[in-house]
């Protein structure tokens, strides 16, 4: 054999070098602007080579006092704020303020009002997790074919939206008491042709993206959180289910009207990023079962205000700490009344905010690429952390 | 904001006992020697309130008992109440058991101290951080106590109600007001007389690609001129407007006959702008002159002469809006 | 060039009064590329006004997400409405970026980072100021740690209104920089 030194001479026999590497631990710096921050969030990884063996978060970059303003506001008027806190869910988001303002003031809703509320939210669901297959895979490594698709399928569930409320993202639909205005005539035969084309679109994404071998190598066993861990960590929602524990507020605290609707939780076995993409997808799934019952079962006709509201509401003393599913996870709203018109407290319990919290443990020990798919399948909304 | 609201020194909120059997028994039985209040939330929750003191212990045991299993932290916060002091809320709950209480204590408005709970909950670490910076309460044991959401360095308690809110540097409702007051809105009669009229003295306008040379240079110019007297509108408007320029009419005696008209008052400044600006209807309440203006200095030379500007000019454009709305609502 | 661009109508007002002055855009010739033919398929123009139809033509503006607004800034990007067609292309690094749309609320915490990234961008360089935030606050703007307006550290040459502004909007707002840039003739660079 024949090997060839820098030097140029020619030996004949290998030459085996044994040299001890002395490596220096680097720190590296990404974001608050970053492509695969999803926002602004900041962490400052210290690597060993390509191994992570720190990380330290930095967050607060888009922290904008929503708690605050919505205090100096009035009980309807701080609605706004909800939705501009999880832009992706901002159904939901409302839903949570309308239902604790209603429950401190004591107000009923009509049903059909709590139809619409409900199918509303669930379609948004679907959206918002539509939004995550499209970052995840741009992060994994479909660079645009995930991106254009899933936002393909987004117009369609946006289109609705806007013709029921006006708003692509920003609805400001629900009001206390009940909805701001009827649907539009149409709303559900538009709503059951979006949910066939969302299916389709949840098929689309499957096909895309479940079997594929790179994604599964990308995916599988990265970010691994136990399940003590997670509840310790107060992680919920899909990321906690993908460890492996049935905790979905639907059926535990159960709010609404989901007793109504035969649906499953799907639950992870491993607590991987693979396990959470896969709840993800299957709770489309099943939010899509729950739309066909309920848009089944939606009375055509009814009131959707209850027929006395106060002009100005000042509910009593007390307080409040209403939850409810969101598609990240447990959604809070600790509202406190003091008799006046104002509320005194306001406290948004974001869950994106105590699922970033676990992502130190996740990303410890792993590949630097590593780390990005595991802040990729927190699905973090940046705004709802810092609110 | 938080000065008209009085806070809720005198009135209790109306404490109502939990039901037998509730999770509030439950507690009595694995914590005998820790004295608490028992309510009912509004949302159905049972509420404890304890001595700040005995926090630690209330949660460790709530965690670690296998009749409470209180294994999930799903939401810490505080209440500050002003005199009353500050309120530490704890929400907790048991994913196995299905059950959910509140936990609060009371802490004083300053100088707050608490134990902290990280060792019992990983999720406290960046609750209590966050409630750390937004109250200023101190939480005794925690292993990283940095500011979270705000600068590092940063030693301001946002959540607190004592901490104000910023003031607007641009107001925008004020200059829609300057500008209706500049320029009121003709009255719909008036306009469908004016109408016809400009149309005879232009009949035909041309497009702009079908034009001769010369009419688009006489086009230009006429652009030219109406540009320049533009100009010399917004010039004459901003100089009365810092120099605080009072109106030719002088002040209006009480009772008198109706003042002078905007039209004449700005006649004197800018003789060119008397032509074209139509005068107020008869029944729509004239302006009153604008107020004189403080000049707002450079930033870097004075800055809280600027700021002190600004705050000023704002107070009076507020002022002025509200004066304005009630003459027009016809008081 | 003899005719003027078809889209360019004539919105002179029939009363003249301050207030049609101050609500219609006062409108001048509209910028064209004189030319001149020299021979037979060669043609001569100045050159500033080939570069600046040149920049105009292949904006890339930095993915630079902040809030809210960044979802419908990728939804213009998305296959519904295209920016593509415009030459407009995303692009995750300053350094060869032309645009900075700035998406969202700017706090105090963030304001130092959008400024080095401002400053990171090769001349020439424009900012879009997208949304209520992003221009003076928004919603947002009573809060101490938030920039009311990002025009307070960066200079802005188009805002576009709304909360958050449809992609149509800011498909207008990017089509305004592209005749601001035509306007302004490779002046100064």
């Amino acid at each position: 054999m024949v090997q060839r030194t820098f030097e140029g001479e020619v030996l004949t026999e290998p030459v085996v070098v044994e040299r001890e590497f002395e490596t220096v631990d680097m720190n590296i710096n990404i974001g608050p602007q970053h492509p695969a921050t999803h926002g602004v969030f900041r962490m400052v990884l210290t690597v060993d080579g390509e191994i992570v063996k720190d990380a330290i978060p930095y967050i607060g970059y888009m922290h904008r006092g929503g708690e605050k303003l919505s205090e100096s506001l009035d009980y309807r008027g701080a609605l706004g704020y909800q939705d501009r806190t999880d832009y992706l869910a901002a159904f939901n988001s409302e839903w949570v303020y309308v239902n604790a303002v209603e429950r401190l003031a004591g107000i009923e809703i009509p049903e059909r009002a709590e139809y619409v509320r409900l199918i509303l939210a669930e379609f948004n669901r679907i959206l918002s997790h539509f939004m995550f297959m499209g970052a995840f895979g741009t992060d994994v490594g479909y660079f645009g074919t995930a991106f254009t698709w899933t936002f393909k399928e987004r117009e369609r569930i946006q289109d609705l939206f806007e013709a029921v409320c006006g708003d692509r993202i920003m609805y400001n639909y629900f009001r206390v008491g009940g909805l701001a205005w009827e649907p539009h005539e149409t709303f559900i035969e538009d709503s059951q042709w979006v949910l066939d084309q969302a299916e389709i679109g949840i098929s689309d994404v499957d096909e895309l993206m479940t079997d594929n071998e790179v994604f599964v190598a990308r995916c599988r066993d990265i970010g691994v959180l136990s399940a003590a861990d997670a509840i310790s960590y107060g992680v919920t929602g899909p990321m906690l289910r993908a460890a492996g524990v049935p905790f979905d507020l639907r059926v535990d605290e159960p709010y609404s009207i989901y007793d109504r609707f035969h649906w499953e939780i799907p639950v992870g076995e491993r607590g991987d990023v693979y396990d959470r993409y896969l709840v993800r997808l299957e709770e489309m799934r099943q939010s899509v079962t729950i739309l066909r019952q309920a848009l089944e079962q939606m009375p055509t006709s009814g009131p959707i205000m209850p027929e006395r509201m106060p002009a100005r509401l000042r509910p009593e003393p007390g307080e409040i700490y209403m939850r409810q599913e969101n598609p990240r996870g447990e959604y809070g709203i600790y509202m406190v009344s003091d008799g006046t018109d104002q509320p005194w407290r306001v406290k948004m319990r974001s869950p994106c905010f105590h699922n970033l919290s676990s992502l130190r443990p996740q990303v410890l020990n792993s590949y630097l690429a590593d780390a990005v798919v595991a802040l990729g399948s927190i699905d973090i909304v940046l705004c709802e952390v810092d609110r | 904001m938080t000065t008209r609201r009085t806070p809720a020194a005198t009135e209790e909120p109306p404490s109502n006992e939990p039901p037998a059997g509730s999770i509030a028994d439950t507690y009595r039985l694995v914590l005998p020697l820790v004295e608490f209040d028992a309510a009912m939330t509004k949302g159905g929750d049972v509420a404890l309130t304890i001595a700040a003191d005995a926090i630690h212990e209330v949660l460790e045991r709530g965690r670690d008992d296998a009749r409470l299993h209180m294994n999930l932290l799903r939401n810490l916060t505080a209440v500050d109440w002003e005199q009353r002091g500050l309120e530490m809320v704890y929400h907790l709950y048991s994913i196995p058991l299905r059950q959910a209480v509140t936990i609060k204590a009371w802490l004083p408005s300053q100088g707050a101290l608490i134990e902290s709970v990280t060792d019992l909950y990983l999720t406290a670490d960046w609750a209590e951080r966050e409630c750390r910076e937004m109250f200023g309460i101190e939480f005794i044991g925690h292993p990283d106590p940095r500011n979270l959401l705000l600068d590092e360095d940063l030693d301001i308690h946002p959540l607190r109600k004592s901490h104000p809110l910023a003031p607007i540097e641009i107001e925008q409702g004020v200059d829609v007001e300057y500008f209706t007051k500049q320029f009121p809105p003709p009255e719909p009669a008036v306009e469908q007389e004016a109408a016809p009229t400009a149309a005879a003295a232009a009949p035909e306008r041309k497009r702009v690609e079908d034009m001769t040379p010369e009419e688009r240079e006489a086009r230009k110019a006429e652009q030219a001129e109406r540009v320049a007297r533009a100009r010399e509108l917004a010039a004459a408007r901003r100089q009365e407007r810092l120099a605080g320029a009072p109106p030719a009419g002088g002040p209006r005696a009480a009772g008198s006959a109706p003042p002078p008209t905007p039209a004449a008052t700005t006649a004197t400044a800018a003789p060119a702008s008397a032509a074209p600006s139509s005068g107020p209807s008869a029944d729509r309440p004239p302006a009153p002159p604008p107020p004189e203006l403080p000049s707002i200095p450079d930033a870097e030379e004075d800055p809280e002469g600027r700021a002190a500007a600004q705050a000023e000019r704002v107070r009076l454009g507020r002022e002025l809006a509200a004066a304005r709305r009630a003459q027009l609502r016809g008081d | 060039m003899t005719s003027q661009p078809p889209h360019m109508h004539d919105p002179t007002p029939a009363i003249i009064s301050p207030e049609s002055l101050r609500l219609y855009p006062i409108d001048d010739v509209a910028p064209t590329v004189p030319y001149k033919v020299v021979l037979p398929g060669v043609m001569q123009a100045p050159a500033e006004a080939l570069i600046s139809a040149a920049r105009k033509s292949s904006l890339w503006p930095m993915t630079f997400g902040l809030a809210c607004c960044a979802i419908e800034m990728i939804a213009t990007y998305m296959a519904n409405h295209d920016l593509d067609r415009f030459g407009i292309v995303p692009w995750p690094s300053p350094r060869q970026s032309d645009v900075m749309i700035v998406a969202g609320t700017v706090t105090k915490k963030m304001a130092p980072a959008v400024k080095l990234l401002y400053e990171q961008m090769p001349h020439p360089k424009w900012v879009i100021s997208m949304g209520a935030c992003a221009t003076n606050g928004g919603p947002y703007t009573q809060y101490d740690r938030v920039v009311q307006g990002v025009d307070n550290i960066v200079p802005v040459d188009v805002y576009v209104p709304g909360c958050p502004p449809r992609p149509e909007a800011l498909i207008d707002g990017l089509l305004a920089l592209q005749e601001k840039i035509v306007e302004e003739r490779a002046r100064g660079y």
